[in-house]
């Protein structure tokens, strides 16, 4: 059962274009969502939420329609977009409006989240720190037993501390809702930390959709001496010379036995950058 | 939907807007004015007060955090503008009725009467028509609705009140006895309805099309 489908979901702009998007999410599992800036991460969360309208595709959410069901399938989402809003009013005031949308609003649920996350209901928006602002909206998503969270850069901004703790609650939201979790991020280090599946996005087309390991097990991270590039070269999919060599990034499927190489695993960043410079230097 | 309404009245639309009617009420206190510019002020203080403040508090992206439809976003707007404008009329009605009381019901320009409250309303229609579908063809940009909706209203009205003062017939018309007035004030009632129906519709249509 998949707590999000995404088949096909294109969106055209004058200058970018969403592509044939799809991916899923199984319940209960954490997926990090990755690309560089602008590579389509928040146009594609809100196309599949119609924050904006997409050209087409098919969003399934616990297995419903979002054209058909979107008032129910969006009481079990919680949407946290990384902006905040109504920042002069108070945690109460904002809380008091929000709660008559969710008719499975849990009251003593949000009390205890509240002083789990040590907020204080009397202090404005603008008073809080980006994490604690965060720690808000996430408050009032689960406060509603959402059974989907999405989160759009939660964790940019924040210092290592401020995100190391949020990706701890994250892990517990998993474990103890049983719900799912689709966090977009540029930090690759977070997808790292606490995603058990990875999309990967680039210039609105998804590279890879699947599991962390799979990702990772999936390419190789080779260097070499000058000589020994142009052997490799046309296998790479992108590539850095330096004074020693070259260091570049492979499909593993793509290392041959016979390649004199050194041939390590790459991090999520590494993959993402050498994705990145594909263009420039090939 | 009651919802939103609520939402718009309470956390997004600051008091201050539903006091002002009847501080602005008062000035139906001076003798022999031009009293249509008793509702423009709405134009001039609320409106843009209110829909810059969307922006400054990001609320379309409040709105999206919540299960409510785009269609309901749009009503829910647009009723909150016609209720602060019916408690612009109301606040005048009670205003206008003391006046007439102290000054008696004489005036130079349009009198204070039913028919003068119809063609308020109306003149509150005719701003929703113009200015609502175009503000939701973005749901970001007010700067140039506001200031069609105002030249608008503002012709609209010089053509009453300038009318009743220069001319007889429109002076028979719209001051005549209580069955004309009865007679201005419901056309222009149901002209009214029709024009915010009308305003409702389009924006809905234009605010479907918005990616917020």
């Amino acid at each position: 059962m998949y707590s999000l489908d995404i088949k096909n979901l294109s969106k055209t702009y004058p200058s970018f274009k969403l592509d044939d998007v799809s991916f899923s999410i199984p319940q209960g599992y954490i997926m990090g969502f990755i690309g560089e800036n602008g590579a389509g991460k928040t146009t594609t969360i809100k196309s599949m939420l119609n924050v904006i309208k997409r050209d087409c595709g098919d969003i399934i959410i616990f297995g419903r329609h979002i054209d058909e069901d979107e008032l129910a399938i969006k009481s079990d989402i919680g949407y946290v977009s990384g902006e905040s809003y109504y920042p002069k009013k108070t945690i109460r005031e904002i809380t008091k409006i929000v709660k008559r949308f969710f008719t499975n609003w849990d009251d003593a649920l949000y009390q205890s989240l509240l002083k789990r996350f040590n907020l204080n209901e009397k202090k404005r928006i603008d008073e809080l720190s980006k994490g604690m602002q965060l720690k808000y909206l996430i408050t009032v998503a689960l406060s509603h037993h959402a059974k989907l969270l999405i989160l759009d850069e939660p964790t940019s901004g924040l210092d290592p501390v401020a995100r190391d703790d949020l990706l701890a609650v994250f892990q517990s939201i998993v474990e103890n809702e049983e719900a799912s979790i689709l966090f977009s991020t540029h930090i690759t280090s977070d997808v790292e930390k606490v995603a058990d599946f990875v999309t990967f996005i680039k210039q609105g087309k998804i590279i890879e959709s699947c599991s962390k390991d799979e990702l990772i097990d999936k390419y190789r991270l080779v260097n070499g001496t000058k000589e020994e590039l142009p052997a490799i070269k046309d296998r790479l999919i992108s590539y850095k010379t330096n004074v020693f060599g070259f260091n570049g990034l492979i499909k593993t499927s793509d290392v041959d036995h016979q390649d004199t190489v050194k041939v390590g695993q790459p991090s999520l960043d590494d993959i993402m950058i050498y994705y990145a410079n594909k263009e420039a230097s090939i | 939907m009651k919802n939103l309404i609520y939402k718009e009245l309470t956390l997004s639309i600051n008091k201050f807007f539903f006091i002002i009617p009847f501080v602005l009420a008062a000035l139906m206190f001076i003798p022999n004015w031009i009293f249509t510019l008793v509702f423009m002020y709405f134009f001039w203080i609320s409106v843009p007060q209110i829909f810059s403040s969307y922006l400054a508090n990001a609320d379309y992206q409040f709105s999206s955090s919540l299960p409510v439809r785009r269609k309901d976003i749009v009503l829910s707007k647009s009723y909150a503008l016609m209720i602060l404008e019916g408690l612009h009329i109301v606040s005048a009605v009670i205003f206008g009725i003391i006046h007439n009381a102290i000054y008696g019901s004489w005036n130079f320009f349009f009198d204070i009467n039913l028919a003068f409250f119809g063609v308020g309303i109306q003149m509150y229609a005719v701003f929703n028509i113009i200015f609502l579908p175009m503000y939701f063809k973005t749901a970001h940009f007010f700067g140039k609705a506001t200031l069609y909706g105002t030249i608008a209203t503002l012709i609209y009205g010089f053509i009453f009140e300038f009318g009743v003062a220069r001319y007889q017939f429109m002076r028979d018309l719209f001051e005549g006895n209580i069955t004309t007035q009865i007679i201005v004030f419901c056309s222009t009632i149901g002209l009214a309805a029709i024009l915010n129906f009308i305003a409702i519709k389009q924006s809905e249509k234009r605010f479907m099309r918005v990616d917020l």
